[in-house]
């Protein structure tokens, strides 16, 4: 089970209001490579795991993704919230106004509602490991193209925050699939 | 400490917690590691005990004010500070 903490993992205090790029940041929310997906991807993958290391890492990081979640959300939020109308009617973050108002949707920056075919469970620890590190480094793409676009520096410094946890999440995927082709996992310690 | 300087003191220890937690799950027999996960858990529970006592719970269990339920209160983490 999971339980709720009243904070962020990492703090959000955006001061201008900015509807062009909460209608960007949003991607990370619902899109394809965002953190809903992510989350999903490995908290619906960690069932099939065949060890502790590789259920401990799907729950711990599928965890921390939700922590993600949260933080873009609040991002979208904050970008949003003190936008007038006619600076929303201006920017690409109108046609999400018309559903969502100043409303956090899970959606893509298309508007694309948010869809289970953005992740896989195939059951087989090396497909779903092999798809992790891609998940993780398209994540990373997304990040990078939101630091091209934004100047907001309050933005950017979450921005790189999260972008530094997909690198290291990347790391740790690839140091269990490595373990589990390799059968490198010490025999260890959770036996009795 | 103001209640944001403690809630980034907070944010700043539970990420370390959570780092060597991840790094521990790929090396789980790493000694000086969970050495350092445990100091860096010991610290995190210290600093929200501290925070729980003067600005309110963090968690809904930690709520413990007899006249109004204070898990409840703003400010909610998605507020500006």
């Amino acid at each position: 089970m999971w339980n709720y903490q009243k904070k962020l993992q990492y703090p959000v205090n955006i001061k201008n209001p900015n509807p062009k790029l909460a209608a960007y940041v949003v991607a990370q929310y619902g899109g394809p490579n965002g953190e809903l997906s992510a989350s999903l991807r490995y908290l619906s993958q960690r069932y099939s795991m065949p060890d502790a290391m590789t259920k401990a890492l799907l729950t711990d990081i599928g965890t921390e993704e939700l922590a993600h979640l949260e933080i873009v959300g609040t991002i979208v939020r904050q970008l949003a919230k003190c936008a007038s109308d006619e600076e929303i009617e201006n920017s690409p973050f109108g046609a999400y106004f018309m559903n969502h108002g100043r409303g956090v949707y899970p959606a893509n920056s298309n508007g694309m509602p948010f869809d289970a075919l953005a992740l896989a469970v195939t059951s087989d620890p090396i497909a779903d490991l092999t798809e992790d590190l891609a998940a993780e480094q398209k994540a990373r793409v997304v990040y990078d193209n939101i630091l091209k676009v934004s100047d907001d520096p309050d933005v950017n410094d979450v921005v790189k925050f999260l972008r530094q946890r997909e690198i290291v999440h990347f790391q740790r995927f690839g140091e269990a699939l490595d373990q589990i082709q390799n059968r490198r996992l010490p025999k260890m310690y959770c036996g009795k | 400490m103001t209640r944001n300087e403690l809630l980034n003191q907070i944010s700043a220890y539970a990420f370390a917690e959570k780092e060597w937690n991840l790094y521990l799950d790929t090396h789980p027999t790493d000694k000086e590691a969970i050495k350092k996960h445990k100091a860096m858990a010991e610290k995190t529970r210290e600093l929200i005990a501290e925070y729980e006592k003067n600005f309110g719970p963090l968690t809904s269990m930690s709520a413990d004010d007899p006249d109004k339920f204070n898990w409840i209160c703003d400010p909610w983490p998605w507020d500006n500070q």
